[in-house]
């Protein structure tokens, strides 16, 4: 039956090992979530100037804040300043296309207050 | 083991470091917004070949209304134009550059800063050698290779060399509708135009045997080359039609006259350096030195002046008729001993007006002129009796002729537009100027414009025309001192140099004078440049002398004017002179603003070699894009400044990827007339900008805009959107208030207006106009001026209604000096933001919410900040604002402006989105348009929303059509689209139609409607079978198929047509009480619908020989619809 022993020597290699495993699993993650933040936005995108073609608003609206809340990695997406000026010109011409506005119009604005948080790019 | 696991671990370290860093330094996709300054990548892109693009053109009522049908159609030309321009590749500076001359608007007072293109032919280099070329669709093989041909001419004139390649554009417009079909065919190799095969020749000119084989195969001469010691001439063969050219013979006179005048300034040269500063110690020296330079200025005089011109030597070859008076007669008849000449006989006149007055004065003069005034011919240079000297005599004298409408000669009749000097379509805003300056010098001469010296100094490029008639004006009394044409003879003459091809073309005489000043140049051209005996085997040629204008008139049967008993010549030698001689001729009497007399003079100058002397050749760094023969390129300011030879200043700036700007000042003696209106001498500034809607173009006039042109892209082709702005809108509400019996009502009532303040007096005003910053003053001017008083930028009449004009004038001012103006002029608010109430005091400022400002400026991100902090204000805000709206668009189309209405409409869609209210409005102001195709798009775009809006719709649509006959929406099978049903009130007039007529029907493309019965539901009904079906049809049944003369019909393109039953060409019904009962009508469904896109375009596009009223196979049938009618 034979012993097996941590020899001093051995722990650099260990800690090598582990720190690259913990990058290359850090690094993989990371490079997994970008790409389906990235197909995701893509598809937001596609279905933001489709519908804002059609003069959908609130499919904008919607599209748009899954574009939004899928940031990059960095936060470099050049179309994102014109996805937020489709957001907020759907945002206001389909609340000045409300007969009136009720609880349910102030709830979905409240929704889509998320426009506010960017400044203009 | 533990190596493996270090290599492995370090590698790992690396790779993930590496995706790490590519993560970051991933790219990310580009923001989708312009940078590149190009609005396309290439042409290409939006004109792909043979597909015809659809063109809309957006104007308002007021820019349109204030310009004939023909400007209407040069101004969409134009467009057609910018929009190729614009879609070319180009970057938003070089479109700058290639557009930098071309106004986006033609009203009269762009003229002195354009260089606009009349006729159906427009033209721009695009860049590479590549010259984009408009025509016409619909012409013969001949007439386009001449137009292709004229264009080719044209930019190797202002690039100084051959483009490389024509990019051929064939457009076909529908002037009632305003749109445009635009189709990009092949392009063409610009140089094979200059071949033998497309009517190109060139000669090297040794010899007169080389000139004569010239002359024979060209009509018109557009180059001539120096090579060494030898001269190389190019001209074209006019393929379409018959060109009056001129012969070897008339070049041989030209170039005789011209070397003789040569001669004559070299004599009078060295006369100068012999004579010219001797000096003298006695005076007996002094004397003997007056006596020999006399003996010897006589003999300069005997050797080189002829009797025609007595002591007087030129610097050119020409003619002119001037106006000669009977001294001795005048003399005797003011009572004056002296022996009377010119000056002084002008000297007495003066004396007399300050004396007596004008008028008196004047009035003298008329009596004088009619008793003892006559016309004599002058012919400088050796041209006296030669056939070139006919040429010059009588186009000359003709254009006088026309100009006074003498004897009703004025072609007016027969070339559309032709404008007169007794009857020119004239604002009484020029009417002391008119009658101030009543003597108008009108002469012909050189275009600048008309050739180039390229190649440094080695070509001399020509356009096809190189003639043009120029004017100054003067008083009765000081004839000698000149001005600026006076607007009646500007009318004139602009119009003609701007057609004067056209005008040659009715009188082809003018081609033969175009010919001799093209000549003249190339001659001019030669002389200068030390080539004069390139042609001097000329000096032999016999050149025939004999001709005396009154016979030779008789003999050409072919000219034009044949009234000549009632000219009545002089007989040879009138009172001792020795050319023709003539009375002085009058007009009709007319009554242009309460004068009647306008006096003609001039001539016609020819080209010497004067004109060269010192003018510098196309530059060969110059900017291809700007490149035009008439610059001064000797004049160069740098940094984008360059002038032209009438000293119009162009500067060019680029100013971002996305923005140039042009500025531009035309020369300051230049007066800025339109027909209706003049503004003051300002520089006029055109930025090009690019964004995400299309490319704009916006003039402006200092802080004022004139208007704004923009083109957009659509599916199908292209949306031109001209937006007049201050100075445009402002000139067009002015017009009509100048002419309105009511104009506080007009004021009032006007969309228009914002706000109003009535100033003190009748027609005055400040007014702010909706979309304006300034507000505009609007004053009459009580006194009449021959030009704009210092204080205003602007002045405007209308004329030709039954209101007696007032001239009113204009002035923007800033919104901080209305007030004051309000406190120094009186008055009180006509007119303000809230509405159309009266309400005195001093204007409140029109402005709306913030809110509102924040829509109307496009700032969504502040609207969105006003959504989220106050949505229950923004909501009503925007709510009111948009109900506000609403009604201007309602008022604009209750004051049948709906071009307007449209445009507003346009614009509040883009604010608002398409809302329903917004879409239905748009297609009723389609309908009111005459466009139907759109009105069904925009109302199947807000039924689709709305479906409630379907009655209000169908209530107008009721409107729409004839007494008894009905227009509705009806959805279709699928219940998601709506199109139009339509119900005839009888079929009396529809005829029956032969089956030998059935080829035609075929072809006509006329839209065609079956009835919905059991025997004919069984037929094919397919466009391949139609014509089978057709015969089968009418085979059994010979009445079956109507022809019912409803072209009317046809625009709606409806999906079903109904008609009573029992209707019979003998007996229809009474009014149906209830349409579309389907137990009281038939149905008829479309098998075959009208043809819209092609709707309208059947003059230009389609076969000349359709335009005869027979209805031939091959024509399209546009006057009628047709029914099959079962059993």
């Amino acid at each position: 039956m034979s012993e097996t022993h941590n020899k001093p020597q051995d722990t650099p290699t260990r800690l090598l090992a582990a720190a690259a495993l913990i990058l290359v699993l850090v690094v993989g993650g990371l490079s997994v979530h970008a790409s389906q933040s990235r197909h995701t936005r893509d598809r937001a995108y596609q279905q933001i100037t489709a519908a804002a073609a059609e003069n959908d608003y609130e499919a904008v609206l919607q599209s748009v804040e899954t574009f939004v809340a899928n940031p990059s990695f960095p936060d470099t997406d050049g179309r994102r300043p014109e996805v937020l000026r489709l957001g907020r010109q759907a945002l206001a011409h389909w609340f000045a296309s409300r007969g009136h506005v009720g609880a349910q119009t102030l709830a979905q604005i409240d929704r889509y207050r998320f426009l506010a948080d960017f400044q203009d790019e | 083991m533990k190596k493996a696991i270090r290599v492995f671990s370090v590698l790992g370290i690396l790779l993930a470091l590496l995706q790490l860093l590519a993560l970051f330094s991933s790219t990310s996709p580009a923001r989708p917004e312009i940078s590149t300054g190009k609005p396309v990548k290439d042409l290409a892109e939006r004109f792909p070949p043979d597909s015809a693009r659809f063109v809309d053109f957006e104007v308002d009522e007021g820019t349109f209304g204030r310009m004939t049908p023909r400007e209407q159609q040069d101004q969409m030309l134009d467009w057609l134009l910018i929009t190729i321009v614009s879609n070319a590749g180009l970057s938003v500076e070089e479109i700058n550059q290639a557009l930098y001359d071309l106004p986006a608007v033609r009203h009269g007072y762009m003229h002195p800063v354009a260089n606009f293109e009349y006729g159906p032919l427009r033209s721009r280099f695009v860049g590479d050698g590549r010259v984009a070329a408009l025509i016409p669709a619909g012409v013969s093989a001949e007439e386009r290779a001449d137009y292709l041909a004229h264009l080719a001419d044209a930019h190797r004139k202002d690039l100084g060399e051959i483009p490389t390649m024509l990019l051929v554009f064939e457009y076909a417009l529908n002037q009632d509708d305003h749109t445009a079909l635009l189709t990009r065919r092949g392009d063409i190799e610009a140089p094979i135009l200059f071949s033998e095969e497309h009517g190109y020749y060139q000669f090297k000119i040794d010899s007169l045997a080389d000139l004569k084989r010239f002359m024979a195969s060209v009509d018109d001469v557009t180059y001539a080359g120096r090579q060494g010691g030898s001269l190389t001439l190019g001209g074209r063969k006019i393929k379409s039609r018959a060109y009056r050219g001129i012969r070897v013979e008339d070049v041989a006179a030209i170039w005789q006259a011209e070397h003789k005048i040569q001669a004559q300034l070299q004599a009078l040269e060295a006369f100068e350096a012999k004579w010219g500063r001797r000096s003298y110690s006695t005076a007996a020296e002094q004397r003997r030195f007056a006596v020999e330079r006399e003996r010897a200025w006589n003999q300069l005089l005997t050797t080189y002046t002829r009797h025609g011109h007595e002591g007087e030597f030129v610097d050119g070859s020409g003619f002119s008729l001037d106006p000669s008076y009977d001294l001795s007669g005048i003399a005797e008849h003011l009572g004056v001993e002296d022996t009377l000449d010119h000056e002084s006989f002008f000297a007495v006149l003066e004396a007399m007006a300050q004396d007596r007055g004008a008028d008196a004065a004047r009035e003298v003069l008329q009596e004088i002129r009619y008793t003892y005034g006559f016309q004599t011919a002058r012919y400088d240079g050796d041209l006296q009796g030669t056939e070139v000297g006919m040429v010059l005599f009588y186009t000359d004298l003709l254009a006088k002729l026309w100009a006074l409408d003498f004897l009703g000669a004025a072609p007016d009749r027969y070339i559309d537009g032709f404008v007169t000097m007794t009857k020119p379509p004239l604002s009484p805003i020029y009417e002391e100027e008119v009658n101030t300056l009543s003597h108008t010098r009108l002469w012909f001469g050189h275009r600048n414009d008309g050739f180039q010296i390229a190649g440094e100094g080695q070509h001399l490029i020509l356009a096809r025309n190189g003639a043009r008639i120029y004017a100054a004006s003067s008083s009765a009394l000081s004839p000698g001192q000149e001005e600026e044409p006076a607007a009646d003879s500007d009318a004139f003459l602009r119009w003609w140099n701007d057609h004067y091809e056209e005008v040659a073309r009715f009188e082809p005489e003018y081609e033969r004078l175009n010919e001799i000043m093209k000549w003249s140049l190339i001659i001019g051209w030669l002389n200068e440049s030390n080539g004069g005996t390139l042609l001097e085997f000329l000096r032999p040629v016999r050149v025939d002398t004999s001709n005396w204008f009154p016979e030779w008139v008789r003999q050409n049967a072919q000219l034009r004017f044949k009234q000549w008993d009632k000219v009545g010549f002089f007989r040879r030698g009138y009172k001792g002179t020795h050319t023709e001689t003539l009375p002085l001729l009058y007009s009709k009497p007319y009554n242009l603003f309460g004068y009647d007399e306008a006096v003609l003079s001039g001539g016609v100058s020819l080209a010497s070699k004067q004109l060269f002397k010192g003018r510098r050749g196309l530059a060969p760094s110059a900017n291809p894009f700007i490149r035009r023969s008439k610059i001064d390129y000797g004049m160069g300011g740098g940094g984008g400044l360059f002038k032209t030879f009438e000293g119009i200043e162009y500067r060019l700036h680029r100013q971002g990827p996305n923005r140039a700007l042009a500025t531009v000042k035309a020369r300051p003696e230049a007066r800025l007339r339109g027909r209706h209106s003049e503004l003051a001498n300002v520089a006029f500034e055109r930025l090009v900008l690019f964004d995400k809607k299309g490319l704009h173009f916006v003039t402006s006039t200092g802080a004022n805009q004139v208007g704004s042109l923009s083109i957009s892209p659509t599916k199908n082709g292209f949306k031109v959107r001209w937006l007049s702005r201050d100075v445009d809108a402002g000139q067009s509400l002015t017009h009509r208030l100048s002419t309105s019996a009511d104009p506080d009502r007009l004021v009032l009532h006007e969309p228009n207006v914002e706000a109003a303040v009535k100033l003190a007096g009748e027609h005055a005003y400040l007014l702010k106009l909706r979309g304006s910053k300034n507000w505009m003053k609007v004053v009459p001017e009580e006194v009449p001026r021959v030009s704009i008083a210092p204080e205003w930028q602007a002045r405007v009449a209308g004329f030709g209604s039954p209101v007696a004009p007032k001239r009113l004038n204009l002035a923007w001012v800033q919104e901080a000096s209305v007030t004051t103006a309000l406190r120094r002029e009186g008055g009180g608010v006509l007119k303000s933001s809230e509405g159309t109430k009266a309400v005195l005091g001093a204007p409140s400022a029109p402005r709306g919410p913030s809110v509102v400002q924040h829509l109307e400026n496009g700032d969504y991100g502040k609207l969105a900040e006003d959504i989220f902090e106050t949505p229950l204000e923004t909501h009503k805000a925007l709510r009111e604002h948009f109900a506000e709206e609403l009604k201007r668009v309602d008022d604009f189309l209750t004051n049948t402006q709906p071009d307007r209405a449209l445009q507003h409409l346009d614009d509040l869609i883009d604010r608002f989105g398409p809302q329903p209210e917004l879409t239905v409005r748009r297609g009723l102001v389609q309908l009111a348009r005459g466009r139907f195709t759109d009105a069904l798009i925009d109302f199947n775009k807000t039924l689709a929303r709305r479906p409630d809006l379907l009655n209000q719709v169908n209530q107008r649509l009721e409107q729409q059509v004839p007494p008894h006959e009905a227009l509705r929406l009806f959805p279709d099978e699928t219940g998601a689209h709506w199109d139009f049903h339509y119900q005839l009130d009888h079929l009396s007039s529809a005829e029956a139609v032969r089956s030998s007529e059935l080829g035609g029907v075929v072809e006509g493309g006329a839209p065609i409607y079956v009835m919905d019965a059991p025997g004919l539901n069984k037929y094919d009904w397919n466009p391949s079978a139609l014509e089978a079906t057709l015969q089968a049809v009418v085979s059994g049944n010979p009445d079956a198929l109507r022809r019912l003369p409803r072209g009317d019909i046809a625009g709606y393109n409806p999906a079903v047509v109904y008609a009573p039953k029992r209707s019979t060409p003998q007996s229809d019904p009474p009014p149906l009480q209830k349409p579309f009962d389907p137990a009281l009508t038939n149905k008829f469904n479309v098998v075959r619908a009208a043809r819209q896109a092609e709707r309208g375009f059947r003059n230009a596009a389609s076969n000349p020989g359709c335009q005869d009223e027979d209805r031939n196979a091959g024509c399209r049938d546009e006057e009628a619809i047709y029914l099959v009618i079962g059993n």
